[in-house]
C-alpha cells in the first residue's frame, strides 16, 4: 500500500491541505508547532478511525470528536481523504473518513475489500513510529518492551493463551487442595468412629478386624467399603427397629459434649486469637506481606544473579554485590514471614480438624435425632453444622478471609452454640428412653456399618483427589509444552529480528561500532534487549549508550520489525520526528540506510530539522518534489505550505498573479534551501552559527565564491592534463557565472528590499520578475542541465578533494593535477 | 501503537524466517505455529487421546484463550475415569 495523495480538511491544526506524493517518499518539515504531526495524525485517522496521540496514557480528557477537528470547525467539517496504490496489479483506491463518523470508512465496496488487510495491520499501529514509541522499544522495562513488540507482532494472543493456561493450572491446583481437604475430613470421620487421635490405615484395619472378630468373621487385610462386612451375617436384631445404636450415639454425644465444654471452647478461642494475631501481624506489615508474596521470586532472583550483578528481572545494573545483599535481606524478612505463615497453617489445621470432628458427630446425632422424631432439635443441629462449614471455608484461605470472617462471627459460639449442651442432653435422655439396648454383636455390626459409610466417603474423596491430580498433571503438561514451544518459536523470530537490527545498526554506526552485537531474548513475559558497548560486553541499551544511540537503536529495531511485519502489505512507513537526538553524521548514515535497505518502501518523514531534510534530499531518499515545508502557522490559516515540487512554477505563478509578497517569500526560502544544499555539497564555508539558521546573505556569496575557486582549480588541473575540451567548458561556465552573478548583484537593491526587508508593497510584477529570473539562472549555474543534480565534491579522503561531479557524470572536473617530472 | 490485535496470518508468518518449514505451514501465524507444535509435542502418557482431540479442536476454534473451555477439555467424562 502506497500513498499517492492526501487531502486534509479542518483537521487538528490544518485548515486545508492537499499533498501529492505519487507513491514516493515524502518529507514534511517545518518548525515546532507548524502542523507537521497533524499530517501523521490525519493519515493515522484515515487508516484506523482514531488518532494514536489522542489515546492511551495521559489522554483521559482528550476526545477525538472534540479535539480532532480544527478548533473553529465542527466534526462534520473535519475529514481526511487519501488515494492509495494497493495490490498486485496496482489498483488505486480512494478512502475518506470524517470525524463525526470515525468508524465509517467512506469507500466503494471493491476498494473496501482491497484495503481491508492493510487496515488490519494499521490498526495495530504497524505503520507509524514516533520518538515516544522508540523509547518503548529500547529503554523501557523488558516486560513493557515485550508488550509493545508483542502488539506489533500480533502475538498478544500468545500471551492470552498462556494466561488462560496458567489460570487453568492454578484452578486445577486449587481443586487438588480442596480434594485433599475432603480426604482429610473423611479420614477424621473414620478416626472419630474408631476413636483414634489421628488417621492410619493400620488403626482402621485393627478396628475393623476387632468388630469382625466379635461377629465371628475372619480378619481382612485391606480396608474398603465393599469388603468390610464380607462373609459376615447381621445379628438378629441388627440396627434395632429404629436404626439407632445407643452406644454409638452416646459416643457421638460424648464427643460433642467434650468439644463444647468450657475448657475445650476456651482452647478454640485461644486458637482463634492466635490465628487472628498472626494474620494481623502479616497483613498489617506491608513489607512482611510483600516479602511473603515475593519469597519464591526472591529465591529465584538469588539463583539467577550472575557476576554482572544486574537485576535478572529488569536488567537494571546494580553496584557490585548490592543487589545480592538486598535480596538476601529480603529473603530474611521473607523467612520471618514464612515462619508466621507456617504457624498460621498449623493453627488452621488444628482448627479444621476440630471442626471436622464436630461435623462428623453432629451428622450422626442429627440422624439419630430425626429417627427419634426429636424435631425441636433439628434447627439447632442444622444451624450449628452450617456455621461450622462457613468457619471451615474461612479457614481454607486464612490470609484473605479469616480476619473478616472472625470480625463478624464469635468463634466460641460457632464451636458451641448457646443452648447446645442442654439440647444435646435432651437428645441423650430421649435416646436412652426410647432406643433399645444393644448386644456387643449389634455394636460391632453398627460400628462396621458406620465405618462402611465413612470408608465409602473416604474412597470417593480419594477418587476425586486422584482425578483432580490427573487433571492438574494435564494442565501442567499442556502449559509446559506450550511455554517450551512459545519460547522456541519466539526465540527464532527474535533471532531473525535481532540479526536485522544488528545489521541496520552497524550500517548506521559502522565507523565507530563496527563490531556491534546485540541480543534480543524472550524470557517469560519479558523481552530482554542487550547491546554491545564498544566490545566491552552486552549491557541494557539505556545503561551506557547515549540518548542518540538509543534513538538509533529504537529506529533500527522498529525497521527490523517492520521488515518482518508489513513487507508487501503496508509499504508506507511513517517516521514522525524520530531523529531528535541523532547527530548530523549519523542522520546522513540513516539516509543511506533508508535508501539502500528499504528501496521498496515509501517513507513519510516529518522533521523540524533542516539539515536532516537536506540530507534526505541529497542522499536521494526524497526528491525535491517530495519535500513539503510548513511555515507561518496561524490559528486561522493553519500552516503555509511551500512545496519543493514546483517552487519555480509557484514563484512565476505568484508573480503573474501580482502576489509579490508571496513570490518574494518563496524565492527567499527556496534560495536559502538551495544554497544551503550547495554549500554542503561543494564545501563552501559560512560563519558557523549556533542555531544553524543561515540566511541567503550568508549562503549565496559563500556558494558563489567557493564555486569560482573550484572552477579556477579545475582549470589549472585541466591545463596540467592538457584537457582542452574541459578547459573550454570551464571558461564558459566561469563567464556565465560572472554574468549571472553580476545580474544578481545589479538587482541587489531589489533583493535587499524584497527578499530581506520585505518592503514589497510598491513593486509590480515587472519590477520583481528580473530579480526572480536572475536567481533562477543562478540556481541553474550550480546544477547539471542533464540530471538536474547539484554539483558536488567527490573526495578521496579527508582533505583530498578529487573532483567536482554531478550525479549522471556529465560533469566531472578533475581537481588532482598531473604530477610534473622532476 | 494501538491496542487492537487482529489476525493477519499471511503477513505475520514465522515461516518468513524459517523457510525449511514452508511446505507444511507457510500460511501460519506465529500463534498458529506455536499451537501446532504444542499439540504435536504433547505427552500422550499424560494427555491421552480424547483430551488431545478436544485441545486440537479448541486450538482450531481459537478457544484456548478461554480458561473454562480448556478446563472442560482436560476433565474426565464419566466413562473416561482412569
Amino acid at each position: 500500500m502506497r500513498l499517492l495523495e492526501l487531502e486534509i480538511n479542518c483537521f487538528r491544526g490544518i485548515r486545508h491541505l492537499k499533498v501529492q506524493c505519487d507513491g514516493d517518499n515524502l518529507v514534511v518539515w517545518g518548525p515546532n508547532g507548524s502542523g507537521k504531526s497533524t499530517v501523521v495524525d490525519a493519515l493515522d485517522f484515515l487508516l484506523t478511525g482514531s488518532v494514536s496521540r489522542l489515546t492511551g496514557e495521559g489522554t483521559g480528557a482528550i476526545h477525538l470528536e472534540e479535539h480532532g477537528p480544527h478548533i473553529d470547525s465542527e466534526p462534520a467539517q473535519a475529514w481526511v481523504r487519501g488515494l492509495f496504490k494497493v495490490g498486485d496489479p496496482d489498483t488505486v483506491v480512494e478512502l475518506k473518513r470524517c470525524i463525526d463518523e470515525p468508524d465509517n470508512l467512506i469507500a466503494s465496496e471493491d476498494d473496501r475489500q482491497l484495503i481491508a488487510p492493510h487496515l488490519v495491520l494499521a490498526k495495530r499501529g504497524q505503520h507509524v513510529l514516533t520518538r515516544r514509541e522508540i523509547l518503548k522499544y529500547v529503554t523501557s522495562l523488558p516486560s513493557t518492551r515485550a508488550e509493545q513488540i508483542g502488539l506489533l507482532l500480533n502475538i498478544s494472543e500468545v500471551n492470552d493463551i498462556r494466561k488462560a493456561l496458567v489460570n487453568v493450572k492454578n484452578e486445577c491446583r486449587r481443586e487438588v487442595q480442596i480434594s485433599k481437604a475432603s480426604v482429610k475430613a473423611a479420614e477424621r470421620a473414620i478416626s472419630t468412629t474408631i476413636q483414634a487421635k489421628s488417621f492410619s490405615e493400620d488403626a482402621l484395619i485393627l478396628a475393623i478386624n476387632k468388630s469382625r472378630e466379635v461377629l465371628g468373621g475372619a480378619p481382612i487385610e485391606v480396608a474398603n467399603s465393599s469388603t468390610i462386612k464380607q462373609d459376615l451375617v447381621a445379628p438378629a436384631k441388627a440396627g434395632a427397629a429404629d436404626g439407632i445404636n445407643l452406644n454409638l450415639l452416646e459416643r457421638d454425644l460424648d464427643t460433642l459434649a467434650s468439644a463444647t465444654e468450657q475448657r475445650s471452647v476456651g482452647q478454640g478461642e485461644l486458637l482463634d486469637r492466635e490465628l487472628r494475631q498472626l494474620i494481623l501481624q502479616i497483613t498489617s506489615d506491608a513489607e512482611l506481606l510483600t516479602s511473603l508474596q515475593r519469597r519464591e521470586l526472591t529465591e529465584k532472583g538469588l539463583l539467577l544473579l550472575d557476576e554482572s550483578g544486574s537485576c535478572p528481572l529488569c536488567e537494571t545494573p546494580w553496584p557490585e554485590g548490592e543487589l545480592r545483599e538486598l535480596l538476601e535481606q529480603r529473603l530474611k524478612i521473607a523467612e520471618t514471614a514464612y515462619a508466621y505463615q507456617k504457624r498460621i497453617s498449623d493453627s488452621t489445621a488444628t482448627m479444621v480438624a476440630r471442626v471436622d470432628t464436630l461435623l462428623a458427630s453432629i451428622e450422626q446425632v442429627s440422624r439419630a435425632s430425626k429417627r427419634l422424631k426429636l424435631t425441636r432439635h433439628d434447627e439447632m443441629l442444622a444451624e450449628w453444622a452450617g456455621r461450622l462449614r462457613t468457619l471451615k471455608q474461612a479457614l481454607s484461605q486464612p490470609l484473605d478471609r479469616y480476619l473478616e470472617f472472625a470480625s463478624t462471627h464469635d468463634v466460641a459460639s460457632l464451636l458451641a452454640p448457646e443452648d447446645c449442651r442442654r439440647q444435646l442432653n435432651e437428645i441423650r435422655t430421649e435416646a436412652r428412653k426410647n432406643a433399645p439396648s444393644t448386644t456387643p454383636q449389634q455394636d460391632a455390626w453398627d460400628i462396621l456399618t458406620r465405618l462402611e459409610e465413612n470408608i465409602r466417603r473416604y474412597e470417593l474423596a480419594i477418587r476425586d483427589q486422584n482425578k483432580a491430580i490427573r487433571i492438574l498433571n494435564r494442565a501442567e503438561s499442556l502449559l509446559a509444552t506450550f511455554e517450551k514451544n512459545r519460547d522456541e518459536v519466539l526465540s527464532q523470530l527474535y533471532d531473525s529480528v535481532n540479526n536485522k537490527f544488528c545489521h541496520l545498526y552497524k550500517l548506521l554506526h559502522g565507523p565507530d561500532e563496527g563490531e556491534f552485537t546485540s541480543q534480543l531474548r524472550p524470557e517469560g513475559p519479558a523481552l530482554h534487549l542487550e547491546v554491545d558497548f564498544y566490545g566491552r560486553g552486552l549491557h541494557p541499551p539505556g545503561a551506557l549508550h547515549s540518548e542518540g544511540h538509543q534513538d538509533s537503536m529504537g529506529l533500527c529495531l522498529y525497521l527490523a520489525l517492520a521488515e518482518r511485519l508489513t513487507k508487501g502489505v503496508i509499504d508506507l512507513i511513517i517516521l514522525d520526528d524520530v531523529v531528535m537526538s541523532v547527530d548530523a553524521d549519523h542522520r546522513r548514515s540513516l539516509c543511506r540506510v533508508l535508501a539502500k535497505e528499504f528501496p521498496n518502501r515509501q517513507f513519510l518523514i516529518t522533521t523540524h530539522d533542516r539539515t536532516w531534510q537536506s540530507q534526505l534530499k541529497s542522499e536521494g531518499v526524497v526528491k525535491s518534489k517530495g519535500v513539503v515545508e510548513f511555515y507561518s502557522w496561524t490559528l486561522g490559516t493553519g500552516p503555509r505550505v511551500n512545496s519543493g515540487k514546483d517552487i519555480w512554477a509557484q514563484i512565476w505563478h505568484e508573480i503573474d498573479e501580482g502576489n509579490i509578497p508571496t513570490a518574494a517569500f518563496l524565492l527567499r526560502r527556496g534560495s536559502e534551501e538551495f544554497f544551503f544544499d550547495v554549500c554542503v555539497k561543494i564545501g563552501a564555508q559560512v560563519r558557523l552559527r549556533a542555531d544553524a539558521k543561515y540566511d541567503l546573505g550568508e549562503l549565496m556569496p559563500a556558494a558563489v565564491g567557493r564555486y569560482r575557486k573550484l572552477v579556477g582549480r579545475a582549470k589549472n588541473v585541466a591545463n596540467s592534463w592538457n584537457d582542452n575540451e574541459l578547459m573550454t567548458m570551464l571558461n564558459e561556465r566561469d563567464a556565465t557565472m560572472s554574468q549571472i552573478y553580476s545580474r544578481t548583484q545589479a538587482e541587489q537593491w531589489a533583493v535587499n528590499v524584497n527578499v530581506h526587508f520585505n518592503n514589497w508593497t510598491n513593486f509590480a510584477p515587472e519590477d520583481f520578475r528580473p530579480v526572480a529570473e536572475a536567481f533562477h539562472d543562478l540556481h541553474l549555474a550550480f546544477t547539471c542541465p542533464q540530471c538536474k543534480s547539484v554539483l558536488s565534491i567527490a573526495s578521496l579522503g579527508p582533505e583530498r578533494e578529487a573532483a567536482v561531479r554531478c550525479t549522471c557524470g556529465k560533469h566531472s572536473w578533475n581537481l588532482v593535477a598531473k604530477k610534473m617530472a622532476a | 501503537m494501538k491496542p487492537e490485535a487482529a489476525m493477519a496470518p499471511e503477513v505475520n508468518s514465522v515461516q518468513e524466517a524459517h523457510s525449511d518449514e514452508r511446505d507444511s505451514s507457510s500460511q501460519e501465524s506465529i500463534t498458529e505455529t506455536i499451537l501446532r507444535r504444542t499439540i504435536e509435542q504433547l505427552d500422550l502418557n499424560v494427555i491421552e487421546e480424547p483430551y488431545l482431540e478436544r485441545l486440537k479442536s479448541l486450538a482450531m476454534t481459537g478457544d484456548l484463550v478461554k480458561p473454562a473451555k480448556v478446563k472442560q477439555a482436560l476433565q474426565e467424562k464419566t466413562d473416561e475415569t482412569a
